[in-house]
């Protein structure tokens, strides 16, 4: 688990272009949205595209990734419980 | 403020070829929307569209063109349906009248860059560096119909042959032009189809504007034209006159690249500032073609911006949307030219395919046809990416 | 027609122009196949947050539009009008080949919606919250003329007193690489101070960003006033010359009166010819001056040379580095800018500017 949330931390900054952000700045815990990272919807369907690409999990319906993308941990327990 | 004459339409789009066919498709509630013929992309079996049912190769046999490779599909399509404005209006480009043409694009040639971007060098493989310019259609209107004084291209997203239309009537006012033709043309494109999808916002059957359960848009293609004349130019010769240009706005919702504000604000300010400029109420309006995409966002965020200016009274609107697909830059002109049928014919376009109103608004659309009241006053919205909301109001020429 | 000034300016381009008081003391010396723009640190102008997500062509629009509004000293605008001949090409490019590379699939949407053309019309407008009037126009060589245009109807309409208006185009590898088979290019590299001697075909590409505010008041910032803009699809020569001559009518003035010409030579020997013996025919005592050797042939280059002819009005003083033909020593009143698109050889621009 702790493997997976530091590539994640990795995978999602190189995908989201946050240029000044380093994995030990992300709190794993924290909400990725309307926080400190400042993330949107557009952000969202990138991630989407992420776990298709590198994880091979597809979530048809958008509106799921609310639960699934609140914050690194949960996208790495989603990422764990459907792989 | 000087009129702004209506005197040419045309037209081409998934449900018609022409001005007529388009009207009998309309009041038969028929969609053009089915699975993908035409493009040629992997999801062809995914999507429903709204294709015109030709090959580039018949468009081009349509429009008089010799060699369809050297164009493309937006610009064919956009040469078919000036050419039928222009002729519908008898033009006389050399009467001396000052003639100029505004047209809107998004995708432009994207359809022949898509095919042949990694090609190797060769002349027929180049054309698309030259075919590739959003404005490519506009010379190519231009050389066709010999308009060769003012030329303008527009491309602000879906709501891009909105402001056209809204900018030619300027231009007329500015006393720059006596006559103007305006309006937008876009093909379906790889480009713009994975596009869409990767907002998730595409639906895979047919759309549902306004729909409580809604999923999406259906893309679509097509070109629409209008001609527009001063005062000056119509008294001239004795035409038939369509309808009259009213009023227009463009405010930005500066809210989001792609989403709308869940306020509606830019909308509300578009229609609003349309609306005073035609020096109307909103009572006045017989009836509105909404943009109605189909998505969640969009349906929301412009049904929250009628409240904002009617309350629950809204006057009978639809989306033609469930028609003809979303065709992007052309969807302003091809729903003026349905603004111009209604005000014409007396006659309100339904929303096809809906089955649950939105339940948070106290408003839905019209479903069936409605002919028996006196269609004098029509307000079409337009959005787009970018924020930039566009509103155009119609009126009868009494 | 109402008195119209521009009152902020900025350009972002291969030379040091972007600093308020620089007006190419020390022009820069390339040998390169094309020109790309200095880059100002983005960082002190846009939000991370937002700056990620943009390619260099969205940086350099919403900064240069900034910089210009801090000149003019406004902070809100009743329009923003932009030119772009072929919008955001890095998006574009970055879409179209995933969408290729992987036949359809795993695409995300960030480069799709940043690759409209009017993404930098819309990001300022997000920038500032401005919900106003917001436009961008395509139409090749003569889309910053034509937002122009749209600027002085738009002022005149009476809805307006602050209006942003520029032109934006980038130059991409691939897309430099893509023209140089259609011989848009000189084949090898040269040395852009010997650009326009080399009576060859092609030219040397390059990319720009210019943004003007245009007010109604005239302040102590105030750098010209815009007269008007007259552009034509086609038109022979002689034809040409009786509508130029029509325009400069309007607003009682004859080619005579025209103090410097800006035209938009760029080392294609075909296109340059036809400026020359334009501006010999009609204006044999104007003194003519040149910029694209500076910054590249672009869409929108002709925003520069307003740039140039903006900075001439306040100052009058000419950079060497300009001069092409006849530096006639006078009192500068009115500047013509000359543009025409040199591969098609159609859509000619003018616009006319004057002393404020």
């Amino acid at each position: 688990m702790e493997e997976l949330i530091q590539k994640l931390k990795e995978q999602i900054i190189e995908q989201l272009n946050l240029e000044d952000v380093k994995p030990e700045d992300i709190d794993e815990n924290a909400p990725l949205f309307g926080g400190g990272l400042g993330l949107d919807s557009i952000d969202a369907l990138e991630l989407i595209v992420l776990l298709e690409k590198d994880y091979g999990i597809k979530i048809q319906d958008s509106s799921k990734g609310k639960e699934i993308f609140y914050s690194i941990k949960t996208i790495a327990e989603f990422i764990k419980a459907n792989k | 403020m000087c009129n702004i004459y209506i005197t040419g339409l045309g037209i081409i789009s998934a449900i018609g070829n022409n001005v007529s066919e388009t009207l009998v498709s309309l009041k038969a509630k028929k969609t053009g929307i089915k699975p993908i013929q035409y493009l040629n992309t992997v999801h062809k079996n995914e999507f429903v569209v709204g294709e015109v049912a030709y090959s580039n190769e018949e468009l081009a046999k349509i429009s008089g063109i010799i060699d369809y490779k050297k164009h493309s599909r937006s610009t064919l399509l956009a040469l078919i349906a000036a050419k039928q404005a222009f002729e519908n209006s008898n033009i006389d480009i050399n009467d001396g009248l000052k003639t100029g043409i505004i047209s809107a694009s998004t995708v432009g040639g994207m359809d022949i860059t898509e095919d042949t971007y990694r090609l190797e060098s060769s002349t027929e493989n180049n054309n698309f560096i030259f075919i590739h310019y959003v404005s490519n259609h506009v010379d190519e209107i231009c050389k066709t119909l010999n308009i060769n004084d003012f030329s303008a291209t527009i491309s602000t997203a879906c709501s891009s042959s909105a402001n056209a239309i809204m900018n030619g009537a300027r231009m007329i006012k500015a006393g720059r032009l006596d006559r103007v033709i305006v309006g937008g043309t876009d093909a379906l494109s790889k480009f713009t189809l994975n596009g869409f999808n990767t907002l998730m916002i595409l639906d895979k059957e047919l759309c549902s504007p306004f729909d409580e359960n809604r999923r999406g848009l259906n893309l679509g293609e097509g070109a629409a034209y209008l001609v527009l004349e001063s005062e000056k130019a119509v008294k001239k010769y004795n035409k038939k006159i369509y309808g009259k240009v009213l009023g227009y706005a463009n405010a930005n919702d500066a809210y989001h690249q792609t989403a709308s504000s869940p306020e509606g604000n830019g909308a509300t300010l578009a229609m609003k500032q349309a609306i005073a400029s035609a020096k109307i109420t909103p009572n006045q309006i017989s009836y509105i073609n909404v943009h109605g995409t189909g998505t969640t966002n969009n349906d929301d965020s412009e049904g929250a911006a009628l409240q904002n200016i009617y309350g629950d009274k809204v006057p009978p609107f639809s989306s033609t949307k469930s028609y003809t697909g979303h065709t992007l830059a052309a969807a302003g002109s091809i729903e003026a030219v349905f603004s111009i049928l209604s005000i014409n014919n007396n006659l309100i376009f339904p929303n096809i395919n809906l089955k649950n109103k939105i339940e948070k608004f106290n408003f839905k659309p019209e479903t069936e046809i409605i002919d028996n009241k006196d269609i004098s006053v029509v307000l079409s919205n337009s959005f787009g990416f970018g924020g930039n909301n566009t509103t155009l109001i119609f009126g009868k020429n009494n | 027609m109402k008195d119209i000034f521009v009152n902020g300016l900025c350009s972002i381009s291969p030379q040091e122009t972007y600093e308020k008081n620089s007006f190419l003391d020390n022009p820069i010396n390339y040998k390169q196949e094309y020109l790309k723009v200095i880059n100002p640190d983005y960082k002190n102008f846009i939000d991370n947050q937002v700056l990620r997500r943009m390619s260099n062509i969205i940086r350099m629009g919403v900064t240069s539009a900034k910089i210009a509004m801090q000149e003019a000293e406004i902070e809100s605008l009743d329009a923003i009008i932009a030119g772009t001949g072929l919008g955001c090409m890095t998006d574009t490019e970055k879409f179209l080949n995933r969408l290729i590379d992987n036949n359809e699939t795993l695409l995300t949407p960030t480069s799709f919606i940043q690759s409209t053309h009017n993404t930098v019309a819309a990001q300022i407008a997000v920038m500032i919250n401005c919900k106003k009037y917001n436009m961008t126009y395509v139409n090749q060589n003569i889309a910053f003329e034509l937002a122009l245009t749209d600027a002085i109807i738009t002022i005149n309409e009476g809805v307006a007193e602050n209006i942003l208006v520029g032109g934006i185009d980038e130059i991409t590898t691939e897309n430099f690489e893509q023209k140089k088979r259609i011989s848009a290019w000189k084949t090898s590299e040269i040395d852009n101070f010997n650009l326009l001697n080399s009576k060859t075909e092609g030219c040397l590409a390059g990319e720009c960003s210019t943004f003007a505010v245009l007010s109604t008041q005239k302040t102590e910032n105030t750098y010209a006033k815009i007269i008007d803009v007259f552009t034509i699809f086609k038109a022979s020569e002689n034809e040409l010359q009786d509508k130029l001559l029509n325009f400069l009518q309007k607003y009682n003035l004859n080619f005579n009166d025209i103090d410097v010409v800006i035209t938009g030579n760029n080392g294609n020997f075909s296109s340059d010819k036809i400026y020359d013996e334009f501006c010999s025919t009609n204006f044999p005592n104007s003194t003519q001056l040149v910029y694209k050797h500076l910054v590249g042939e672009h869409d929108s280059a002709s925003s520069f040379g307003f740039w140039i002819a903006a900075k001439i009005l306040k100052n009058n003083i000419i950079p060497k580095s300009l001069v092409y033909k006849n530096n006639i020593e006078r009192s500068i009143k009115y500047v013509l800018i000359y543009n025409f698109n040199y591969y098609l050889k159609y859509n000619h621009s003018f616009v006319l500017m004057q002393k404020a």
